[in-house]
């Protein structure tokens, strides 16, 4: 299965769990004030942990590298579609929002978006 | 110095026959210890655990989500005791930041030529909190044969016949399959041992049955063909997970001596249909693996899946329900979608719903997983569906002149518990 990555503009190496050396797809746009980041998750090029189990630390990791402030920040997960007959399969996108207190995200809280609010983000 | 080697119980799913066979991680993590060190191994499944064994340092081994909470149980009665506990193995790997608050260290990754180092740090009381090599493969050549010597064999013998033995040709896993950690766990890569190392192993396993756990014999056709070629003159019968759907590579995996396949049924497909058919064509049996409660199946779903796996004419059917474990897919998926509510991981048996099925109550869930196992072995019992592909690899290792006769010592015994008959 081949996964469809409609939203990446670069790979980002990032730290997984225990350090793991790990990998997903990256977009960042601005919306008037704020910063849009798509991160995608790459299953078999990603050699290390997912986008989902690491997601307060990838979105920091991200934040640092990118110099973004993450109150000005709309984080969206993608996991892309396999062009499988499962449906789970199926491409999905998440709205991620996290508690911060100076610069530390805790307590993600995920959102599925419905066609309407994709259209707005990406 | 003396390194006790644990492998933590867990209760066996209700209604379902019960067989114990010797776990692979403890003795091919034990093949990678240094030599002074002197090893005792306890499977708890299989015997009682003496905790006032004089030991210097204990090691637990898990290798299934449902062990874990048994591990933390063992680990804190020797850690009370002042003996140093290293946790290990795959569900180490899977809970690991919850396992480091219950041990003295924790080992994550592949052993080979890496317990030189704890040993020595655990002798200069330097043991560290973490041993990370998740990411640190080390050369596959590394892997030796594994330290059978350190099981109780007749501890895995039912009724005088001895259980498979567990065997590896390969570690990694090219493909991302929905469920499964194991690309996680052991890469994405594919990694082969050499060749010579596998057939001088297998030939020195003294079982003429084994459980090639290998995560899967479809990810290099060349490389498997090499294997069936290789391993054929040993003349040893095997089970394996999916074998590649190649009608030169299912004969030549029959001639190296495959009993039968664990393969994954998912549809009703004629894809399905013809898969089992060819694995029969060829002499191969067939347990289909299951999974019950994704996404896109309804209660019909299920009852048609099993219909049709009745009209297929599977040799078994083992049925699970989708279980979310850390580091896959499946676990992402329903985290985010807050559908998981059961975090018991001794109810993370593939048995019991811990989430919140999409098309159906977890209840009724619970009960088309019952309704299954009922259907599938209503008119034939499991007992006897498994007494008949017994018979057939009997019949296979009479006409190559390598069957032996069951142990008669044992034969009131079934995994060291005297029989009641």
């Amino acid at each position: 299965m081949e996964l469809t990555h409609y939203h990446i503009d670069q790979t980002f190496d990032f730290k997984g769990s225990f350090d793991m050396p790990s990998r997903c797809g990256l977009k960042i746009s601005q919306k008037r004030e704020q910063t849009v980041v798509i991160v995608t998750e790459l299953y078999k090029e990603n050699p290390g942990t997912t986008i989902t189990s690491v997601t307060c630390s990838l979105a920091e990791q991200i934040c640092e590298a990118f110099q973004i402030q993450p109150e000005k920040m709309i984080y969206l997960e993608c996991a892309p579609g396999m062009n499988s007959k499962l449906n789970f399969y199926d491409e999905v996108y998440y709205l991620v929002q996290f508690d911060i207190e100076q610069n530390r995200l805790t307590n993600p809280k995920w959102t599925q978006l419905n066609d309407y609010e994709k259209s707005i983000y990406l | 110095m003396k390194f006790k080697i644990i492998y933590p119980k867990w209760r066996k799913l209700e209604g379902q026959t019960t067989f114990n066979l010797p776990p692979h991680g403890p003795v091919v993590m034990a093949a990678s210890l240094p030599e002074d060190v002197e090893v005792s191994f306890t499977d708890e499944n299989v015997e009682e655990l003496n905790f006032d064994e004089a030991v210097d340092f204990v090691g637990i081994s898990m290798m299934l989500t449902v062990q874990i909470k048994r591990g933390y149980e063992i680990a804190k009665i020797y850690r009370d005791k002042g003996i140093k506990v290293i946790f290990g193995g795959i569900s180490t790997m899977l809970h690991a930041e919850e396992t480091m608050l219950h041990a003295d260290s924790i080992f994550l990754g592949e052993s080979e030529g890496r317990m030189e180092e704890v040993m020595n740090d655990f002798k200069k009381g330097e043991l560290k909190k973490v041993y990370n090599f998740l990411n640190e493969h080390p050369p596959i050549e590394w892997v030796g044969p594994a330290r059978r010597d350190i099981l109780n064999r007749s501890l895995y013998n039912h009724k005088g016949v001895q259980m498979v033995d567990l065997f590896h040709a390969s570690r990694g896993c090219r493909f991302s399959c929905y469920p499964c950690a194991v690309s996680y766990l052991g890469g994405r890569k594919f990694r082969a041992r050499p060749m010579d190392k596998v057939v001088e192993e297998m030939a020195g396993i003294e079982n003429n049955r084994l459980f090639i756990v290998d995560n899967s014999l479809a990810q290099d056709k060349e490389w498997v063909a090499e294997l069936f070629r290789a391993i054929a003159p040993l003349k040893k019968k095997w089970i394996s997970h999916t074998i590649a759907d190649d009608p030169e590579i299912l004969d030549l995996a029959a001639k190296a001596g495959a009993w039968y396949v664990y393969q994954a049924v998912f549809d009703t497909s004629d894809f399905i249909k013809e898969r089992i058919k060819r694995y029969h064509d060829h002499g191969i049996g067939v347990e289909g693996t299951i999974l019950l409660g994704l996404d896109d199946q309804t209660e019909d779903d299920i009852k048609r899946l099993i219909d049709f796996l009745l009209e297929i004419d599977l040799d078994l059917a083992e049925f699970t329900i989708l279980t979310p474990f850390p580091h896959t897919k499946v676990w992402d998926d329903l985290y985010r979608q807050g559908r998981i509510f059961d975090k018991d991981w001794n109810n993370y048996n593939a048995g019991q719903v811990v989430y919140q099925p999409k098309n159906m109550s977890p209840e009724k869930l619970q009960e088309l997983y019952q309704y299954a196992w009922d259907s599938f072995y209503k008119d034939e019992s499991q007992e006897l569906k498994m007494f008949k592909l017994f018979t057939k690899v009997i019949m296979k290792e009479m006409e190559d002149g390598t069957f032996v006769p069951r142990r008669r010592d044992l034969a009131n015994q079934s995994f060291g518990k005297q029989v009641i008959r």
